[in-house]
């Protein structure tokens, strides 16, 4: 994912084409396009962090209210809190387990 | 005319039935043990139609699968599935399938009936693999159908988990003496009012024994090889459900079918004692198990 391209003001939602479920704290993310006899590599978990950041990907928040979200929740300095946001995005944007809402 | 089979897995029966005769040669002898002579309560229907039905219609907009083989649509009546080889002269449809919302009837069309005739049919749907149905109707059943070698162990269920080569099939072949081997590949779960249930399958690898017997799912071994033989408790839920969820099989995996199977993994997960198998291969991993 190209940083730079990144807008802090871009609000981004799950795709209609994924479903999330919470297992044992975990949310397990599962694109719906596989088809018969596909493998489960496919297949995408977060952690605690990862998490949050999900759960905060709704279409309502810009990823900049989601940094300062988790900047309080966390009580992590803003460049590590930014770092992961992007890090995350750029997993979910490149497996198109997200879109932007305008 | 129309002739009839009835099998059995997993307290499912599966009437098959065709427009032309079922003889003893149609379907392979590994359906042998899953034949019976009277269907259950649960019964699922598949019928072969030989001659493709004109016109076949996948409706586009119901389009949710589509990739060589197959495209599969999900209409108001049901699934459509249909299967087109891609050759030199262009795509040739070779079937045609329609089943209800939940697959317990389907009405399968195949271009020709040569396989038929010919007989030692490995899938009771003349799919390349039953799993597709099967992966469905246990997702309707409070199951899933999971990547692994599963025996009754003195009398308990027990499932050998691990990848491809990981010594699924090894590993039951060492302990065969002490229990019946249910498949080595593919075993299906279901939850019953008594707790979660094992069954084989005819789905299986190297190992040829397979059974239709049903045993309570009593542990969840994740095989790995080592120097030693050992049962490491695996208390991690997490750990365990990035360990078991590369194990389900799917068929065409839609949001409900998720919804689901997941059901089924979480109580497993909740239910079901897991532990790191470690096998050195010397077989005395018998002595290990029989003490958990």
């Amino acid at each position: 994912m190209d940083r730079t391209a990144i807008s802090w003001d871009t609000r981004y939602a799950p795709s209609a084409e994924v479903l999330a479920r919470e297992i044992e704290g975990e949310i397990v993310i599962i694109p719906l396009t596989g088809g018969p006899g596909q493998d489960a590599d496919d297949l995408f978990t977060l952690n605690t962090t990862g998490r949050a950041i999900w759960q905060l990907l709704d279409g309502q928040h810009t990823l900049r209210q989601v940094v300062e979200v988790l900047v309080d929740a966390f009580d992590a300095p803003k460049t590590v809190i930014e770092e992961d946001v992007l890090g995350l995005l750029g997993e979910l944007t490149t497996r198109r387990l997200v879109i932007t809402v305008e | 005319m129309v002739s009839t089979r009835y099998f059995q897995i997993a307290g499912i029966t599966i009437r098959v039935t065709a427009d032309l005769p079922i003889t003893s040669a149609t379907f392979d002898e590994q359906f042998l043990p899953f034949q019976v002579m009277q269907p259950g309560e649960e019964i699922v229907t598949v019928h072969h139609h030989f001659g493709l039905p004109t016109p076949m219609q996948v409706p586009d907009e119901h389009v949710v699968y589509r990739e060589t083989p197959w495209t599969i649509a999900h209409t108001n009546d049901g699934w459509v599935y249909e299967g087109r080889y891609a050759g030199k002269a262009g795509e040739r449809p070779f079937m045609h399938a329609m089943w209800t919302e939940d697959h317990s009837r389907g009405h399968l069309y195949h271009a020709d009936n040569v396989r038929f005739l010919r007989g030692g049919l490995r899938a009771l749907t003349l799919m390349p693999t039953d799993q597709v149905l099967l992966g469905q109707l246990l997702a309707n059943r409070q199951g899933c159908l999971v990547h692994a070698a599963g025996m009754s162990l003195w009398g308990k269920g027990v499932l050998f988990i691990g990848h491809s080569d990981a010594g699924k099939s090894t590993t039951v072949t060492m302990l065969r003496e002490h229990g019946e081997i249910l498949c080595d590949d593919r075993i299906a779960v279901r939850q019953m009012a008594d707790g979660y249930h094992i069954s084989g399958t005819w789905c299986h690898g190297t190992v040829a024994d397979i059974s239709p017997a049903t045993a309570p799912l009593r542990a969840l071994y994740f095989i790995e090889q080592a120097q030693t033989n050992a049962a490491i408790p695996l208390t991690n839920r997490r750990e365990l459900l990035a360990r078991l969820l590369p194990c389900l099989i799917r068929p065409l995996a839609t949001a409900d079918w998720w919804t689901k199977t997941l059901t089924c993994v979480e109580g497993m997960l909740r239910d079901v004692p897991a532990y790191r198998l470690l096998l050195d291969r010397s077989g005395s991993i018998a002595e290990v198990l029989r003490a958990l």
